[in-house]
């Protein structure tokens, strides 16, 4: 367990020790982790004040990628509640959605193009310039004791932040994390991993997406710097490289889909070799293996580091260094649970998965499972269980994803449960067909998605030509009969969606 | 070159219907066309003008109007 009660208490040391130095950077804007903690501070107070000084309830920011959207977060936990984030891109109908379906006390719009909501808006918290009414309207003093009486009064279960995930009846569900859970992961993660004041990060995940908490909360705790890469970087490869190389980036955790495009524009050739990484962590969906040997190969100094987690937990629970080189068609596996966390494959008869190759659901018993659904007590209740291997009350989590071990213990991902698929009497794997035609050299990304009114298998594939004849010798040899795909479709790019996760749901609309 | 206007025009719009790239001048920069636009963009670019833009010309400012798109074209077919 963490010794830190509130993660505040990263970035109040961090800007004591360290004042002057830039924590964040997007494009032309920088901030210090003294100019940081200022802001975010007596926006906090600002808050407080504007919510007649409850606590622990959820505040709404609706904000970008930006270093805005990060003070105002900040501000929110300084206020002693916790922060939703909101993409201010999402269309209007969909904002105004997730305000309904949670009983925000506030809500704090801080990005270019203003939301307006009379009902939720606070007062000018959102005029994050330098000047603003809000950083004037208390002195330094005043400050410092609302902070110091925040933390004296918060405890380590509080809640810091909620998350949006979609649930599959199409509401979304509001994912809730306290404190404890954040910092014993960040604290774990950045111990293991050697993270140091030192370290430059590049920041792929945008902030509503779960997996950019690690770039966040590493930066406070160890004092390091993050550059916030424009999202069109990662559309034009040459600037992405460009800009790991002049930034001097040490350590990037970024989604699968952009280190592929990396791959599949041979761009470390075409346009250098980013020497200063040490590390590679990849998250959020299966990593190809063909793809992650392109850098391997090209990079070997560098450690390249597959993790995995769930929205409903804090951070990620299972990890995979890959040392030695796989081949191209092979899985890449999850890997093995982080220190202190029990994880292990449930059977659907309630039985434990023993044997290498039996399929299993995931399922963690760790201090940094999340509070649950936000305001929904049976859904939590649902995935939150009693462990029933355990005579006293341990609760673990069921994340809805099956996997299997390998010869060396490793848990492999296989799918989700609901993308197991029901074909002609078969239980399927689409990622197995994703895998097994991915590794033929010309494909880039490809995903695969059932038609379930049709009963058909679609192949989705990116390619510069046609390659109906290569992927149907290797389907022929390699895939069982009726694993198939009826059609293989070619495109020139897969959709993704705002996370930069392949997007399924367009695929199947195509 | 207003032929090679016209069928890029017909290119962007059958992309992005919306979009009103008569008048745009940062398609790239204010983020009006993410990666997927771009990549079908350039395949159908290739194929219709029978050049072949590399990775070296994948660069924003290439993207960003349709006279910036259409001054990649040129140079490409003068290659």
């Amino acid at each position: 367990m963490s010794n830190t009660r509130n993660i505040l208490e990263y970035l109040e040391k961090t800007a004591r020790r360290l004042p002057d130095k830039v924590a964040f950077v997007c494009e032309e804007d920088r901030i210090t982790f003294s100019q940081l903690r200022r802001r975010a501070a007596s926006y906090g107070m600002q808050i407080a004040k504007d919510a007649g000084f409850q606590t622990r309830r959820p505040v709404c920011v609706i904000g970008e990628r930006d270093i805005n959207a990060l003070v105002c977060m900040l501000a929110c936990v300084y206020s002693g509640n916790f922060y939703v984030l909101v993409d201010s891109s999402l269309p209007r109908a969909r904002i105004e959605k997730m305000l309904e379906v949670v009983d925000f006390i506030g809500a704090v719009s801080c990005s270019k193009e203003r939301y307006e909501n009379d009902r939720l808006l606070f007062s000018d918290v959102y005029e994050t310039d330098a000047g603003s009414s809000a950083a004037v309207a208390c002195t330094q003093e005043e400050v410092d004791r609302f902070v110091a009486d925040r933390l004296a009064k918060s405890c380590s279960f509080d809640p810091l932040y909620g998350i949006f995930t979609s649930g599959t009846t199409g509401d979304p569900k509001l994912v809730v994390k306290s404190h404890s859970s954040l910092a014993g992961f960040i604290d774990m993660f950045t111990e293991m991993f050697g993270f140091e004041e030192s370290d430059v990060l590049g920041n792929q995940f945008p902030f509503y997406f779960d997996a950019s908490t690690k770039d966040l909360f590493c930066c406070l705790k160890c004092g390091l710097t993050v550059h916030i890469i424009p999202k069109k970087y990662f559309s034009f490869p040459q600037y992405l490289i460009n800009y790991l190389i002049d930034q001097k980036i040490t350590k990037i955790i970024w989604v699968p889909s952009a280190l592929s495009l990396v791959a599949n524009t041979d761009s470390l050739r075409n346009f250098g070799i980013p020497e200063t990484l040490t590390k590679v962590f990849f998250v959020g969906e299966q990593m190809p293996v063909k793809q992650l040997n392109y850098w391997k190969n090209l990079m070997p100094q560098v450690e390249f580091i597959n993790i995995y987690g769930a929205t409903e937990t804090a951070g990620n629970f299972l990890y995979y260094i890959y040392d030695k080189i796989l081949p191209d068609d092979r899985r890449l596996p999850t890997g093995i649970p982080f220190p202190d966390t029990k994880v292990f494959l449930l059977k659907e008869d309630g039985t434990l998965v023993q044997n290498t190759g039996e399929m299993g659901e995931i399922c963690v018993v760790s201090n940094t499972l999340s509070l649950g659904y936000y305001g929904k007590p049976e859904m939590t209740g649902e995935v939150f269980v009693q462990n029933p291997f355990s005579a006293y009350r341990e609760i673990m989590y069921k994340t809805g994803d099956l996997a299997t071990y390998d010869e060396d213990g490793n848990i492999v991902w296989a799918s989700r449960k609901d993308f197991q698929i029901k074909h002609m009497g078969y239980r399927i794997e689409l990622s197995e067909i994703e895998i097994t035609l991915g590794a033929i050299p010309e494909i880039g990304e490809c995903c695969c998605v059932y038609d379930e009114e049709k009963k058909k298998i679609f192949f989705y594939y990116q390619a510069e030509r046609d390659l109906k004849k290569e992927i149907g010798k290797q389907v022929r040899e390699k895939l069982p009969k009726y694993m198939f795909p009826s059609k293989y479709i070619l495109l020139d790019a897969l959709p993704h969606n705002a996370n930069g996760k392949i997007d399924r749901k367009k695929l199947a609309a195509m | 070159m207003e032929e090679n206007r016209e069928e890029l025009m017909e290119i962007l719009e059958d992309t992005r219907p919306e979009l009103d790239f008569e008048n745009e001048t940062a398609l790239i920069d204010d983020q009006l066309l993410d990666s997927f636009d771009i990549i079908s963009i350039v395949s159908e670019i290739n194929d219709t003008f029978d050049i072949s833009i590399n990775v070296n010309d994948l660069l924003p400012e290439n993207f960003n109007s349709v006279d910036a798109i259409l001054a990649l074209i040129k140079k490409l077919q003068e290659e």
